[in-house]
């Protein structure tokens, strides 16, 4: 019986390490989903994350929208970032929690994918936000990145699941 | 054999273009409903949800938003129909809206729903959350997805929406 919604690989760091990459993604499913957990070692309350699809950067745009619990603004640009993630300064033990949605990403359309991100901490400001984002690149998506921009911390997890549609 | 958590129900993938999109005889064994939509629309309209072919003014929605400058909030009541992208939806290059309908056969209760949407061309770009109400308790059985406008706006060749099932059991 066809699995619908299946775990293709995860990474749980028990040590630093500067990114994590999902190599060889099958082209069998119909959307990814990245479910995260993630906390750099960045000298900030908070950094942004890079990702990339089958090593490349480029091709990326965002618009993305975010409450700090002060007040809500959004922003655009045309670069690789997907959220603010709890950095060493943030509250200790305090991981931000995150989903990244890509439907289609075996067809040959430009890929269009979805960010939702909880970054909390004890401080009177975090970040609650929504991101559309779009790689503007017809390929199929085979490897993904998440590059920190400095080094997750051990006990970040990642986990990459497939969903079919038939 | 351990039953399924989470199955297609059914799929929509565009050949030609089309103004609407509908799901019927959805069965009520499920807990929740999942509506993956991966689309393109020819020109700027707004795009909503009916179920069960309910036209009545018994629909509402909350929409939060941000266009890549700004950030708003805007609602709508008594609505014959329900937006999931009212002020961001994506034109010819393809954006996405996640649905989720909760407890959709649940015959006590009206029917809430969460939406995402993204854009980032067009007109009305930006990332958006909904959140939709159907004051009916009727289980939902049946779900059109539409557009404001004419025959003239419709959803494009290659289009795909998916409806899936989730159990809590």
């Amino acid at each position: 019986m066809t699995t619908t919604y299946e775990l293709i690989n995860k990474v749980i760091l028990t040590g630093s390490q500067a990114s994590i990459t999902f190599n060889s993604i099958p082209s069998t499913y119909t959307d990814l989903q990245i479910l995260s957990s993630g906390r750099t070692d960045k000298n900030s309350t908070q950094n942004n994350p890079l990702i990339s699809f089958n090593g490349s950067t480029s091709n990326f745009s965002y618009k993305f929208m975010t409450g700090n619990g002060a007040s809500a603004s959004s922003s655009s640009g045309s670069s690789n970032p997907i959220n603010d993630v709890n950095a060493s300064t943030s509250t200790t033990n305090t991981f931000t929690n995150y989903q990244i949605y890509i439907p289609n990403y075996t067809n040959s359309n430009y890929k269009s994918f979805s960010i939702d991100s909880a970054q909390e901490r004890n401080d009177t400001t975090a970040y609650l936000e929504l991101w559309a984002m779009l790689w503007s690149y017809n390929a199929a998506i085979t490897s993904i990145t998440l590059n920190s921009d400095a080094n997750w911390v051990s006990g970040s997890s990642f986990y990459l699941y497939g969903i079919k549609n038939n | 054999m351990a039953s399924v958590t989470y199955e297609p129900i059914a799929t929509t993938t565009l050949t030609g273009n089309a103004k609407n999109i509908s799901f019927t005889s959805i069965p009520s064994t499920y807990t929740d409903l999942i509506i993956i939509m991966n689309y393109s629309i020819n020109q700027p309209s707004s795009c909503w949800v009916r179920f069960n072919g309910n036209s009545a003014t018994n629909y509402s929605f909350t929409e939060l938003r941000g266009n890549g400058s700004s950030a708003y909030s805007t609602r709508g009541s008594n609505q014959t129909s329900s937006y999931f992208a009212f002020n961001v939806f994506p034109d010819t290059t393809p954006g996405n809206s996640i649905m989720n309908i909760l407890n959709y056969s649940n015959t006590n209760t009206n029917k809430t729903f969460l939406t995402r949407t993204n854009a980032i061309t067009g007109s009305y770009p930006g990332t958006a959350a909904y959140v939709g109400l159907w004051r009916q308790t009727a289980a939902i059985n049946e779900i059109t997805i539409n557009m404001d406008g004419d025959a003239a706006y419709y959803y494009l060749s290659g289009s795909t929406f998916t409806i899936y099932g989730v159990k809590a059991s």
